[in-house]
């Protein structure tokens, strides 16, 4: 099997085009060329955008969640942070796997909780929670 | 992030995902300026887009700087009907001037916030600063854990198997009293029984979970090869199992006896889960997969699960059905105070139902106490479906304030 952690290939987050490519052999393509790994960022528009969109985010994570999670705030957050991922993710050509999809939806349905219930007694529990998939996964 | 980009040790959740993870915290950091570089990309690129942009802010600028000279004339000139436009307008502004210095601190949070996660996103995407570890590396790091002979572990191994064994034989009156729900002798009460065996047999248990996983990650025979290392495995974890066993029948005793509260509640999804592990390792001996891969989707689907069942409401309409149905001799109104108002429909079936004034009355300072507290929360970001229906359900119970 080959190692993603020596640059040559991944096994997931594969490129739509690469999917496409006929004879594409599983898992034996890179996602992104070996080159461009040990070179500097060089963002294109949909980063631009993006970096944008995740300025909101930022900001609308700092007013209405940072200090308090709890309400609506937080699932709007959320569908805002999982909803931003995907979609560039897609528009960078990468395929999100079903264990990525898994994670996601757990993220999700738990982002979804806070605008259903105060869950006292849970509250640190969902947090810490919360923030673990969100970053494992996004 | 990790996960969905296939940057994972093993392409999958493995026994790596605690560096997984690591690496996760670490990856926004290393891309932490991806944000700002794609912002000055932005601004090469529409150079004559954000020069425009400049020009009218600067517009506005000086209509607030002229409108701030001639509106106070013009309201002093008026008859009547501009200052109505404008005083509400006044009146908003100077609303706003009070956010305004909580908007600003919110912008600073927010710019370090935006670019953590701009540089996860972007890190994974372009896979930058994303192998810290490597994974023969790791591997030859745990070959060369790989200390102890197989008779040093065997021996380990069934000596303290051997141990509970004979512990648990000597102990039975005082373990296993609980499955049949007494207390043993010399225990008058509940509480103390359960709380001393159920933290004891808690601790045992993590004890046991963490031997079984040094013992076949020192020994230099693996488990592959070796029968007896496996028949060890099953054993310990038999025996394990028996231990939650134990400790969930003295849980059940304890809420049997007081009733369901949260902090009872979640030790015993902990002993459900704990349970999955130790099955898990019994599989393991016959199949093989990653027991932390096991761990951490049971994990996962467990607490999701207590997210989304609301367990304060489930635990309040647990002891008021008890309470109602004659099972439970009393109503812990304290229990509904720490689960907030998700206990209040419980709380309206118990006082409508009771003929204990003293309950009453307690119940009604909860209600009057969740009203007033989900009132602070109507129409903000901070509000939800719960506090929306204790306010509509404790709304003809305004007493006393």
């Amino acid at each position: 099997m080959s190692d993603p952690s020596r640059n040559e290939h991944v096994f997931s987050g594969k490129t739509e085009q690469q999917v496409k490519e006929p004879g594409a052999k599983h898992g034996e393509q890179p996602a992104v060329p070996v080159l461009a790994l040990k070179q500097p960022f060089e963002p294109d528009i949909k980063d631009g955008i993006f970096a944008i969109f995740v300025f909101i985010l930022g900001f609308i994570f700092a007013r209405w969640v940072l200090f308090y999670w709890q309400g609506w705030s937080v699932t709007v957050f959320t569908a805002g942070y999982l909803g931003a991922t995907t979609m560039y993710f897609r528009k960078k050509g990468v395929l999100i796997p079903a264990e990525g999809w898994f994670w996601l939806v757990v993220t999700a349905l738990t982002g979804a909780s806070f605008s259903l219930w105060n869950n006292h007694g849970l509250e640190h529990h969902g947090v810490v929670y919360y923030y673990s998939p969100a970053r494992y996964t996004g | 992030m990790i996960s969905a980009t296939g940057l994972t040790l093993l392409g999958k959740t493995s026994n790596f995902i605690g560096l997984d993870f690591l690496n996760g915290l670490l990856i926004p950091f290393k891309n932490f300026n991806c944000q700002f570089k794609s912002f000055a990309f932005l601004g090469r690129k529409k150079r004559a887009t954000v020069s425009q942009f400049f020009s009218i802010a600067l517009g506005i600028v000086f209509a607030f700087i002229i409108g701030g000279m001639v509106l106070p004339l013009l309201i002093e000139a008026d008859s009547g009907g501009f200052a109505k436009i404008t005083n509400s307008v006044l009146q908003y502004f100077q609303g706003m001037r009070n956010e305004v210095a909580e908007l600003i601190f919110n912008m600073i949070i927010g710019i370090p916030t935006a670019a953590y996660i701009f540089g996860l996103m972007a890190g994974s995407v372009y896979k930058r600063g994303c192998f810290t570890f490597k994974k023969d590396d790791l591997e030859k790091h745990v070959l060369s854990l790989r200390l102890l002979p197989a008779a040093t572990v065997y021996t380990l191994l069934g000596l303290v198997c051997g141990l509970y064994v004979v512990f648990m034989a000597s102990q039975l009156p005082y373990f296993f009293s609980a499955f049949v729900g007494e207390r043993p002798d010399g225990w008058l009460v509940y509480s103390e029984y359960a709380r001393r065996g159920f933290f004891e047999l808690c601790t045992i248990t993590a004890i046991n979970l963490s031997l079984l996983a040094g013992a076949n990650l020192l020994s230099k025979k693996q488990r592959q090869g070796s029968p007896v290392l496996k028949t060890f495995n099953v054993l310990l974890a038999l025996l394990t199992l028996l231990l939650i066993a134990t400790a969930f029948s003295k849980m059940a005793l304890y809420i049997g006896a007081y009733g369901l509260s949260v902090r009872r509640l979640l030790p015993s999804v902990f002993l459900v889960f704990l349970a999955v592990i130790c099955a898990g390792v019994i599989a393991m001996q016959k199949r093989h997969f990653s027991i932390l891969r096991l761990a951490a989707v049971t994990g996962a689907v467990m607490l999701c699960l207590l997210c989304l069942l609301n367990p304060a409401g489930f635990v309040a309409r647990y002891n008021a059905g008890r309470y109602l149905a004659g099972t439970l001799s009393s109503f812990d109104v304290e229990i509904l105070f720490r689960g907030g108002p998700a206990g209040v429909v419980p709380a309206l079936q118990v006082h409508s139902s009771t003929n204990d004034p003293r309950l009453r009355d307690q119940l009604e300072i909860y209600l009057d106490n969740q009203r007033q507290r989900t009132a602070k929360y109507a129409a903000t970001p901070w509000d939800n479906f719960e506090n929306l229906r204790s306010r509509q359900k404790t709304a003809g119970n305004n007493r006393g304030s």
